[in-house]
């Protein structure tokens, strides 16, 4: 299937699918942002194995939106889909833009077990299923792909999107890729996936407080370190469980599996930079791979400069 | 016991979206009540009554909204009144299609029972009975000086030693209610309310409850724990038309936590 027999059979689709989408994603009211463009900003859920994925999603409340395949949001752990929210209020001007939370943070409901990334994958796929996207999607007929974009642990739940439902994808954005060969991710498990003492230490929730939100060095105000602050709590004494899920993945055969066109935009501040050059040589049979370089760029720039990722992404999902 | 499905969704109101926590039977044959929609206490959220709602839902659909501004709902940008958010829980029921021939029941519990008085009178023809618990009723006097105690906000990103101070009081010390997880998902909804989470009970210190508890048209039950508001309740109690009041003073203020399955028998005798 080529791009322009698709569109034209996403743009019938639409057009019938607009009563559905209406029933089964409710609006909220339009918010705006430093453009013109009012944007409709609003929170709902989808089904999946654990329960439910809980979505952010944004769209221009004109409804000019619909012409474009809409771009779904994958956070770094452990935080939510409102990580995005500085980006997804840009991203939104032209087109629906999803960011949901990755089962067991922020609003979704907890895997019952420690899962692997296959598990938190095809939640996410499921949940995107259940709202119409793909083929087969239940009710009614199929709303098509979507393009995805992840950051750290984001990039893995795409990479098993892509292996268990292909039908749900059509460009990928992934900077950050968290690549480490076999024989190092053990380390890094270690390293990062330890369950955090709350319980414990009595002074832990305390200093991590004082250490992240009131006297870190950013360029983030302390409410918006204060969202970061909670979204890492509501994950619970769970939150290391992505973590343990990234550090455990046999990456090398699911990179290998990409076959869509794929762009890795290099944030130059980012620890996974090269992480990420080293992930895009697996992408054997990717359509084609777009290495980008965005030098000065790092993590906080989703929040402080998101014109500039906005401007650095925008193109590739918009060629034709 | 009977299998109950739970899952969260959202409805409108004047400030965004209300969110909800929702139970019922599977077997919808099961339902043989009005819905009861549970208010909760400031800053906390709809998660409180966790425990009641899978009692209560085995017969009935169990709402368990979170009042704007707290838990995932969105909240007034001005310091709202009591008014401001029973007029913002309302919008949700009438969104959700509640009306004067498709009734629910309330329960509220200390903010949460002001919530439910302010939905009763502004909407009186959506609801059928009313169950209010450690009701915060207070001579304007009484009032004022609460509202003294309480004024000056949560101090959460002015005071260095607050968050962590609250943490082992709320969560480590064992003395709240509930489980050592539900004491901590509490926590992180008073976090997640922030500095302005004090609004729920500035707006509960500067209602006149004496204008508005006399306005219950309804049936109500007064549910009294053994806590602070247990005199505030009893003096409600004498202003309220059609009232029966029931004190359960072996169980301490977050009762519906403690022993559930009794505030529920008391909840269902009078429901139905």
């Amino acid at each position: 299937m080529n791009d322009s027999m698709f569109t034209n059979r996403r743009d019938v689709l639409l057009g019938t699918a607009a009563a559905f989408i209406a029933a089964a994603i409710p609006r909220a009211r339009a918010a705006t942002n430093d453009s013109n463009v009012k944007i409709k900003k609003w929170r709902h859920y989808a089904d999946c194995r654990y329960g439910q994925i809980h979505i952010v999603s944004a769209e221009p409340a004109d409804g000019s939106g619909k012409n474009k395949t809409p771009l779904v949001c994958l956070h770094q752990s452990p935080t939510s889909g409102d990580y995005y929210r500085e980006f997804q209020a840009l991203m939104a001007q032209d087109r629906l833009v999803l960011c949901p939370d990755t089962s067991g943070y922020g609003g979704s409901d907890h895997p019952n077990a420690l899962p692997t990334m296959a598990d938190l994958g095809g939640a996410m796929a499921e949940a995107f299923v259940n709202l119409g996207y793909g083929k087969n999607a239940p009710g009614t007929r199929s709303l098509g792909p979507v393009d995805w974009l992840g950051f750290h642990t984001g990039n893995y739940l795409i990479t098993e999107i892509v292996a268990q439902r292909p039908d749900l994808v059509r460009r990928l954005v992934m900077p950050s890729i968290p690549y480490y060969p076999a024989n190092e991710r053990e380390d890094k498990r270690k390293q990062f996936s330890t369950p955090r003492p709350y319980f414990t230490d009595p002074e832990y929730v305390g200093k991590s407080f004082k250490d992240g939100v009131l006297n870190a060095k950013s360029e983030l105000t302390k409410e918006r370190l204060m969202d970061f602050f909670v979204d890492r709590m509501r994950a619970g004494p769970e939150s290391w469980w992505a973590f343990d899920a990234v550090f455990r993945y046999d990456a090398d055969p699911a990179l290998a599996k990409i076959t869509q066109d794929v762009l890795l935009p290099i944030m130059s501040l980012e620890t996974l930079a090269e992480p990420t050059r080293q992930a895009a040589k697996l992408m054997t049979k990717a359509k084609s791979v777009q290495l980008l370089d965005l030098p000065g760029l790092g993590g906080v720039n989703w929040q402080t400069t998101p014109d500039k990722l906005v401007a650095a992404i925008k193109p590739f999902l918009d060629k034709a | 016991m009977a299998d109950i499905k739970k899952w969260k969704h959202y409805a409108k109101s004047r400030y965004g979206q209300v969110h909800f926590v929702t139970a019922k039977p599977v077997d919808e044959r099961a339902i043989k009540h009005p819905p009861l929609v549970c208010f909760h206490p400031s800053p906390t959220s709809g998660d409180m009554f966790r425990d009641l709602q899978m009692i209560l839902a085995r017969d009935r659909v169990v709402y368990c909204p979170d009042t704007p501004g707290f838990g995932s709902s969105d909240g007034p940008t001005t310091e709202p009144t009591m008014a401001d958010y029973g007029a913002g829980l309302a919008d949700a029921l009438l969104d959700m299609g509640y009306s004067a021939t498709n009734k629910v029941d309330i329960f509220g519990f200390h903010t949460g029972s002001l919530c439910a008085l302010e939905v009763a009178v502004q909407h009186p023809e959506i609801i059928n009975k009313t169950v209010l618990s450690g009701v915060p009723h207070y001579t304007p006097e009484g009032r004022a000086e609460q509202h003294k105690i309480i004024s000056g906000g949560y101090p959460m990103l002015t005071n260095p030693d607050y968050v962590g101070t609250m943490y082992k009081r709320l969560v480590l010390d064992g003395s709240e209610a509930g489980e050592l997880e539900q004491r901590y998902y509490r926590f992180v909804n008073r976090l997640r309310a922030g500095p302005k989470g004090w609004w729920g009970i500035n707006a509960v210190f500067t209602m006149d409850t004496a204008a508005a508890l006399p306005k219950l048209k309804m049936p109500v039950l007064l549910i009294a724990f053994n806590e602070m508001m247990l005199q505030p309740t009893r003096d409600a109690a004498k202003i309220i038309p059609d009232v029966r009041m029931v004190e359960l003073l072996d169980l301490p203020m977050f009762g519906f936590i403690t022993a559930p399955d009794k505030v529920a028998a008391e909840v269902q005798k009078f429901l139905g």
